[in-house]
């Protein structure tokens, strides 16, 4: 991809100007070739900038899920979503 | 611990204390020594689903109370959830210490069947008592209730699905399909709490009437999360 994406090809959040990975929900945005030299990919094949960290591997195809520009899993959804389970749960056997 | 799982135990700690009180015991029983009869069955013996008073849906409630003292009148109140109906209401004059109410069952559920919960109350001495009624009648997905609720199940499960799965073209930030997500959400857990009572299967307690779509909406707004799904096979 050449152009600058205005908003996430992953999440379809919007982008601000010159970041490396959605805000959202941490996909590698693509760079424009029009963008100042940068550290090459580790591999090729990806067009992605490496994840941080020490270990300078490749973004896979299907990034790590929830994560944030810093690095970090969000489990919010998984939280959310478990404690909504319980509450029904809770609402329905209450009621018997 | 980041500020994000702290905003997070907020919430789930404010939503437990405000559902507390929906879940705490009924307090209408019998009480002050009086007797409560619903179609000639002691109320308290129909405190759950399972022990409910069978009424088909044209019949006659007959409600009898029995005071220790002198009473002024009585209350019939049909109760769904958090709101209630007086069914039925009267003075008593003299010394009489009985009253009896009759409501036709067609008046209050003629949109549905399923369980309801009738209340009995006294004024004078007080004496108040409450049961469960499972009125009988078509299909619950015949009944206007039981129709409306069906829809509003699949259209909110559906929108919870759509929530979920990834946008196209940037067309759908992640902060709309949760909006979304929560919102089909809602409308499901309401259909879905609906048919709970109309299939008798539980009654519409205000724990039932608020938890369930709050809890669907919790799912709802999990699953319009950016990768929720993956975050949910990461975890298994």
């Amino acid at each position: 991809m050449t152009e600058t994406s205005k908003f996430c090809e992953q999440c379809g959040a919007p982008l601000a100007e010159g970041i490396a990975f959605c805000e959202s929900c941490g996909h590698a945005v693509p760079r424009d070739e029009s963008t100042p030299a940068a550290p090459p990919p580790a591999a090729a094949g990806f067009g992605v900038a490496p994840a941080p960290g020490p270990q300078a591997a490749p973004t896979p195809a299907v990034p790590a899920p929830s994560v944030s520009s810093r690095g970090r899993v969000s489990w919010a959804p998984l939280v959310i979503g478990l404690v909504g389970v319980l509450l029904i749960v809770v609402a329905i056997v209450s009621s018997l | 611990m980041s500020r994000p799982l702290v905003r997070l135990a907020l919430l789930v700690g404010v939503a437990t204390l405000a559902l507390g009180p929906l879940a705490a015991p009924a307090n209408a029983d019998v009480t002050g020594g009086c007797t409560v009869t619903i179609n000639g069955i002691d109320a308290k013996t129909a405190h759950s689903p399972g022990t409910a008073i069978e009424v088909n849906e044209g019949d006659t409630l007959k409600v009898v109370g029995t005071a220790p003292g002198p009473i002024t009148g009585y209350n019939v109140t049909m109760k769904y959830g958090l709101f209630g109906y007086k069914a039925k209401s009267g003075v008593v004059t003299g010394d009489e210490t009985t009253w009896t109410g009759t409501v036709k069952i067609g008046d209050y559920t003629r949109f549905g069947v399923g369980i309801y919960r009738a209340e009995g109350a006294s004024t004078g001495t007080v004496c108040s008592g409450w049961a469960y009624i499972k009125v009988d009648g078509p299909f619950p997905l015949t009944t206007a209730a039981g129709a409306m609720a069906g829809i509003a199940t699949i259209a909110g499960v559906a929108g919870m699905v759509s929530a979920a799965r990834p946008p196209k073209g940037g067309r759908s930030p992640g902060k709309g399909r949760r909006v979304r997500g929560s919102i089909f959400g809602l409308l499901a857990g309401v259909g879905a709490a609906v048919l709970l009572q109309q299939f008798a299967v539980a009654p519409m307690t205000p724990m039932l009437m608020v938890g369930v779509p709050v809890g669907t909406a919790m799912i709802g707004l999990a699953l319009g999360w950016p990768k929720a799904v993956a975050v949910a096979a990461a975890a298994v």
